[in-house]
């Protein structure tokens, strides 16, 4: 069974920040984690990656082309199987992003409560991996995927004049 | 600023300093993405392009205060290292290698991700130094990540 990918801010995942929030109890998220997963009309977008995350830098590659200055790139991990066998419903939307493959991998988890929304981050914390890509790596991934021909340049949104000349993008008018 | 008295230069001083304040203060009210430009590092990215040297040196003394919102000092931290002006790189990876020394994870975790964005070898000792001493082990990670990082960008240069 695959993955499924949420793009987070990793240090909002640190399992231990002491020095920044010393009440919290052992085991606890800060609240800011929950901002990361934060769903748009009880839906939270996400995409699946391989067990031995084979398409994982396309994942990232179309991912970080969306937005407007990429950097380094934190998400977490989660078993699918572990998402259905605990009720999260999720479904097959496309996705939208330059890479029209990684499109078809783009699922969303639907009809989520606060409840829900809060198992969700606690089984990301308890169950899943939380990860991060550095810059130079992402910046090697999307220049890969570009002279792969995986992502149409038209519909790259990166901004940055100075990463659109990095990548050999034409520049926005 | 030659030809300033040293009244003047520190009035302006003062004035360059009230707006990185303001800068910080409005950004407690965002929420930082990676990967993605706010309001805050618009502005600040202007406001380090006009003040040059200065600039950095008053972004170092309000980051190292630690009088500042962690969340906004990391998220700076992150673009100081994205800047590419020589004349001010010296100055802004001495701030990321001082700001490695936080008391705030977050603010390590900025200062450390701005390095990777530097790219700079020579600051593969203060990484080094911190790494060992470090207590949270994501935090760890991501410095032992940055450090391989550096490691590499030094042996491609040497050869």
């Amino acid at each position: 069974m695959p993955l499924v990918l949420r793009g987070i801010r990793f240090n909002r995942w640190y399992k231990n920040p002491v020095q920044d929030f010393p009440w919290l109890a052992p085991g606890e998220l800060p609240g800011d984690s929950l901002a990361d997963i934060a769903p748009q009309r009880c839906t939270l977008s996400v995409y699946l990656v391989e067990d031995n995350h084979s398409n994982l830098w396309r994942v990232i590659a179309a991912l970080t082309a969306n937005q407007t200055s990429p950097s380094h790139f934190g998400f977490a991990l989660i078993d699918l199987q572990m998402l259905n066998s605990m009720g999260f419903k999720i479904v097959d939307q496309p996705g939208d992003t330059a890479d029209s493959i990684v499109n078809s991998w783009h699922r969303d988890i639907v009809e989520l409560s606060a409840t829900r929304l809060l198992a969700l981050a606690q089984t990301i914390q308890s169950h899943g991996a939380t990860d991060q890509i550095l810059e130079k790596e992402v910046h090697n991934w999307i220049t890969r995927s570009i002279y792969s021909n995986f992502l149409d340049q038209q519909r790259i949104k990166i901004t940055s004049e100075r990463l659109r000349l990095k990548f050999g993008l034409p520049l926005k008018k | 600023m030659s030809g300033i008295s040293p009244s003047a230069l520190q009035m302006l001083t003062d004035e360059i300093a009230a707006q990185f304040e303001s800068l910080f203060a409005a950004g407690k009210d965002e929420f930082f993405q990676d990967g993605m430009e706010s309001e805050f590092s618009k502005n600040l990215l202007l406001l380090l392009d006009r003040y040059g040297e200065v600039g950095v040196e008053i972004l170092t003394d309000l980051i190292m205060s630690e009088n500042v919102n962690p969340a906004v000092a990391s998220e700076a931290l992150r673009w100081v290292g994205q800047i590419e002006n020589p004349a001010t790189h010296l100055g802004r990876r001495r701030l990321l290698e001082q700001a490695l020394s936080a008391a705030s994870a977050w603010v390590r975790d900025g200062a450390v991700l701005g390095l990777a964005s530097m790219d700079d070898p020579a600051a593969l000792d203060a990484v080094k130094l911190v790494l060992d001493r470090e207590q949270v082990s994501e935090l760890r990670y991501v410095m032992e990540q940055v450090w391989i990082q550096l490691q590499s960008t030094q042996m491609r240069s040497d050869k």
